[in-house]
């Protein structure tokens, strides 16, 4: 980008004529700060696109197998791309029910989108809410506590997945929705810290002139911090959605009968519900489940991105 | 350092989706057509009650048993609900209180669960029907779930394990048929080693499915040993009788030219791929539940069945499960209520006619067409199959079974991969057993 | 709140700093119960769990140290998911941590379409771990796989990695180097954060290109790189998933990783007591380890001046 605008690097004006040629041609080849050698852009794109189908093959091969005839998955050597492409392997692998009883993809589909929406409801409100105390109120004991959540993160959850389980059980709402959708209202340690962090660079001038103006402080943080702080929470909402849409242990422990199952388990029992694998509609499946992610991605990438670079790691 | 394929026991669930599975479960066909939900939707006057009957196969005859039970009792709507790697599962929902109404359940899990109090004694219903004759079952099936005075299931199906031998290849082969009444493991070493062809992937006998505890069990019962003592209380791995009895088969299968050793399975395209040898005609016998009947009359061979080959004594394993009601049920009236239709005589018959073995309940087995027999145009000893519940045996059913048959299966793994002699191992793997099924 | 007339300044001063505390405690309120409900008091509930045996199903019995004993002399399989646990850390950790930092320098030389080449490896980053997993099992299906069939195109020949008792481990490892996403944006972030006057002046002092590397770069991305190690090391210590979908634990219990044992000792078994005794183990291992890194930290990792 920042190429013929800059004045000529320092080194070269100091040492002068001595060097002015090797350092050409180093510079052609390796390229300095300003320019990128033609060696070494070679070399980095090189990589880059080893690397990138390193990455996406795992997709092609989802997809690809994905769009297979049921005799093609079986042929050796594999076709790479599937002739005739079955996209009606997309519709058999969501309406196919195994038996009769069996509740349709649907519906995991619709348990699903219930704990993702509302995990990502509960996880906005509640770590705001907390993340605001910490960002803008004082009070004894803050740095304790925010230490404290901070190291919640270590905790396993393997540590509190008895004890919870225990409690469910109580409750008597285990082989429901709810263990999976309670919990997440009372804030989530990453996503607080997350959103203190975002919340402390909003200028104090804003909330304090409210504050003298006799505004509460719940009014403060709905009406102004919150509207400000929009690619936080969008951050926040993301990731939520991500998590709660991809949970597997929680479902796995909580859910005993197939109408509440979510989609995670609806995967990972499927080759035992079709008995032998076809492949084909495995990763039609797969791709299915994955899709509402990667559509999400795809269409908020700067949310995912500041999500994971707006906190200051350094802090 | 080796490329082989070891089946571990979820190799083995999936893998059973060919094999136990396909064949068990073979005429069910997968796909419902929903318009019989809306067949109660009449003008009545309750609220129907709901029976969730969990199994680990929802489809087959039980279905036919189903929809006769919807004509008659319309005020009660069961579900079937299909429980994947039941092994496992079974547990976590006693453990979470929210098993189905009726549970198909495994032999020893059916008592260990019945220890537990999770699942009801049956008896007071039992004795509460007018007609129920408990004589119509084989005896040792009826009495299985019974601890101190309560019963804690019903048998339904009891597929015994029987020999089943492709008469094609022994003929191609020059091979005698085995002997009716006198078939040993040395008679059947010496066929399966006439007949096998590595190199053109034929062998004798079919692989030993490592993860299947079954198969160990019901050689060492052969052997004249046992897995346990027979109040539970003690492992006997490291019995001589039964460390031989591992030992001899595990050399079997590494030999290579009995039956597809570990290795040579991989180089046949894995355990899918050997699994459909039998079909295919390269195998000369295999040890099986009497289920896989109905793929082998699709494979198109002329086939024919043997009791399984013994050596100290005449023994097999006969598997089947026990329909019991769960201690959470809310309405275990209506649950008896199908327990005690499904395992009628015809609702026993209607699920293992369609699966090809006997029922538990003799009157089932007398219906024609016999339920093990299937239709083929050349001569089958189809007595062979029902003779077996006479004198084969049922699963032991340890406290914590499951996790004393983790313990047991990593061992049988190793010695059946030629990592580990059963002499070196069993030992310590019996003592640890001890301790968790003695740990009640 | 005192509102007669004789209220001094101090006191309002003082009820008004007790009013905003109060308010303060009101908004961190949902963390506190949610802590005491479903963290803190199931530790605690954890921890005395693990004294008793208890099978769910049946009442729950003293046990005493049985359960640690145990865990350190009869229970082999313990042993071995320590074991797997450990190597699978010790090797996916530092592997996963160079590849991500290695992609963040390609990114940062000033490429073009750096937003694809980014969301390229991010992109997995958003799968789901059940179905990224069985996207790879099917990757190292044995004759159907595409690993294989790769392998065999450049005249190598490939193996059965999901059953092959000295390959597993590192098959899981190479998947989970799909999924480094994360961290590669941390450090594409922190590398796009450093102040350009300090390479200036490197070339000043004519600095090449490994020495300002490793006297610049390194140093500064320091935070990021602990960071990342912490919360990859605790999040692999966790590692459930990918073992449950893709190997069951096996063959032969070369991939039983904690998580999967602890999962399989509870809800298969019903030795909830065990579990709890297994999961108090993993939170003094993760705790251990995390508490060790910030030892070292101060050893290794920059801060800039004005860090408070």
């Amino acid at each position: 980008m920042a190429v013929g605008d800059k004045p000529a690097p320092p080194a070269e004006r100091l040492n002068g004529q001595a060097y002015a040629r090797p350092s050409r041609l180093r510079a052609i080849l390796i390229g300095n700060r300003f320019h990128t050698g033609f060696v070494r852009l070679s070399v980095i794109y090189i990589l880059l696109i080893v690397l990138a189908f390193l990455f996406l093959l795992p997709f092609y091969w989802m997809v690809n197998t994905a769009l297979k005839p049921a005799n093609q998955v079986f042929t050796l050597p594999p076709t790479w791309i599937p002739q005739p492409a079955m996209w009606s392997n997309f519709y058999t692998a969501l309406t196919t029910t195994t038996y009769e009883s069996a509740p349709p993809v649907y519906h995991y589909a619709i348990n699903t989108i219930i704990i993702t929406v509302n995990g990502v409801a509960a996880t906005l409100f509640s770590s705001s809410l907390v993340a605001y105390a910490f960002a803008r109120l004082e009070f004894p004991g803050k740095d304790v506590i925010f230490l404290g959540i901070l190291s919640t993160l270590m905790i396993p959850f393997a540590v509190v997945m008895v004890p919870q389980f225990i409690i469910w059980r109580h409750l008597n709402w285990l082989d429901t929705l709810w263990p999976l959708m309670i919990p997440h209202w009372f804030g989530s340690a990453w996503n607080i810290f997350l959103l203190r962090q975002f919340f402390m660079t909003i200028p104090r001038e804003y909330d304090e002139a409210a504050f003298l103006d006799g505004a509460s402080r719940w009014h403060i943080f709905i009406r102004i911090v919150l509207p400000l702080s929009k690619p936080a929470l969008a951050a926040v909402a993301v990731f939520a959605f991500v998590f709660f849409w991809n949970d597997f242990l929680g479902p796995l422990i909580i859910l005993s009968t197939p109408e509440n199952f979510t989609l995670t388990i609806f995967l990972a029992n499927f080759s035992v519900a079709y008995r032998g694998t076809p492949w084909n509609l495995y990763m039609a499946a797969a791709l299915i489940i994955i899709l509402p992610c990667l559509i999400l991605f795809f269409f908020s990438q700067n949310a995912f991105l500041k999500g994971i670079t707006v906190t200051d790691i350094k802090g | 350092m080796t490329h082989r394929e070891k089946m571990t026991r979820r190799t083995f669930l999936r893998l059973g989706g060919t094999v136990a599975g396909a064949a068990a479960l073979a005429a069910c066909a997968p796909v419902a057509s929903p318009q019989d939900d809306s067949s109660t939707a009449g003008a009545s006057a309750a609220e129907p009650i709901t029976i969730r009957y969990g199994r680990h196969d929802p489809g087959g005859g039980v279905n036919i048993t189903l929809d006769a039970f919807r004509e008659e009792y319309p005020d009660i709507d069961v579900k079937i609900e299909q429980i994947g790697e039941f092994h496992a599962k079974i547990p976590a929902l006693a453990a979470a209180g929210t098993l189905p109404d009726v549970v198909r359940s495994w032999e020893a899990m059916a008592l260990d669960l019945g220890r537990n109090n999770q699942f009801i004694d049956t008896q007071p219903y039992v004795d509460g029907e007018m007609n129920f004759n408990p004589e119509d079952f084989y005896e040792n099936w009826w009495n299985y779930p019974v601890e101190e005075g309560k019963r804690f299931g019903i048998p339904d199906a009891a597929a015994p394990h029987v020999t089943f031998y492709n008469a094609d290849l022994f003929d191609a082969a020059g091979v005698e048929y085995p002997d009716k009444d006198s078939f040993t493991w040395t008679d059947f070493e010496e066929k399966a080693r006439a007949i096998s062809d590595p190199d053109n992937q034929i062998w004798g006998s079919e692989t030993i499915p490592v993860g299947w505890h079954m198969f160990s069990v019901k050689q060492v019962w052969q052997n004249d040993g046992r897995f346990y003592s027979p109040d539970y209380r003690e492992c006997w791995l490291d019995k001589p009788e039964t460390i031989q009895a591992i030992q001899f088969w595990a050399d079997m299968l590494l030999d290579g030219n009995v039956m597809p050793s570990p290795s040579q399975i991989v180089g046949i395209g894995g355990a899918g791929a050997a699994a459909e040898l039998l079909a295919a005609g390269k195998i000369g016998m295999q040890r099986m539940g009497s289920w896989i009947t109905g793929s082998l009359v699709e494979a198109g061979f002329r086939f024919n069945v043997v009791a399984e080959p013994s050596q100290a004594r005449r023994d097999t394993i006969t598997h089947g499960a026990f329909n019991a009601i769960a201690a959470t049920s809310d309405n275990k009236d209506a649950a008896w209520t199908w327990l005690n239709y499904n395992t009628s005589t015809q609702g026993i018959y209607n699920y293992a006619s369609e699966a090809n073995f006997p029922g538990t309940r003799r009157s089932s087995n007398a219906i024609e067409p016999f339920p093990w027999v299937a239709d083929v145009d050349f001569e089958v000893d189809w007595d062979v199959i029902p003779e077996a519940l006479d004198y084969g045996h049922i699963l032991p059913g340890p406290a914590n079974e499951g996790e004393s048959l983790k313990l047991i299966g990593d061992a049988l793994e190793k010695v059946y991969s030629g990592v580990a002699k059963a002499a070196e191992i069993f030992p310590d793997v019996a003592s640890h057993v001890t301790d968790v099924i003695a740990d009640i | 709140m005192n509102t007669t007339g004789f209220t001094v300044h101090n006191t309002i001063w003082r009820s008004r700093r007790l009013r905003d505390a109060l308010v303060a405690y009101a908004f961190i309120l949902p963390w506190i119960i949610g802590f005491v409900l479903f963290v803190g008091g199931p530790i605690v509930a954890s921890f005395g769990l693990s004294f008793f045996r208890w099978k769910m199903i049946a009442p729950p019995r003293f046990y005493g140290l049985t359960h640690y004993i145990n865990m350190f002399t009869s229970d082999e399989l313990f042993r071995i998911s320590i074991w797997v646990t450990f190597k699978f850390v010790l090797i996916s950790v530092p592997i996963g941590q160079i590849l991500a930092l290695g992609l963040a320098l390609l990114l940062n030389q000033r490429v073009v379409m750096l937003g694809f080449w980014r969301s390229v490896f991010y992109l997995p980053a958003v799968v789901s771990g059940v179905a990224g997993s069985i996207i790879w099992v099917w990757m190292y299906h044995n004759e159907l796989g595409i690993v294989n069939n790769g392998l065999q195109l450049i005249g190598l020949e490939g193996r059965n990695w999901l059953f092959d008792r000295p390959m597993v481990l590192g098959a899981l490892v190479v998947k989970s180097l799909w999924n480094i996403g994360i961290p590669m944006v941390i450090y594409l972030a922190a590398l796009q954060g450093l102040p350009q006057q300090l390479y200036e002046a490197a070339d000043i002092d004519g600095a090449g290109e490994g020495a300002k590397f490793f006297a610049i770069t390194l140093p500064m991305l320091s935070p990021a790189i602990f960071f990342n190690v912490v919360m990859g090391i605790i999040t692999s210590v966790q590692t459930f998933a990918e073992p449950y979908v893709m190997t069951g634990g096996g063959p032969d219990n070369a991939t039983l990783f904690l998580g999967l044992h602890l999962y399989q000792s509870a809800f298969h078994f019903l030795k909830m007591g065990y579990a709890s005794a297994m999961a108090w183990i993993m939170f003094l291992i993760i705790f251990g380890l995390t508490a060790f890194q910030f030892r070292l930290a101060s050893r290794w990792v920059y801060y800039e001046g004005d860090a408070r």
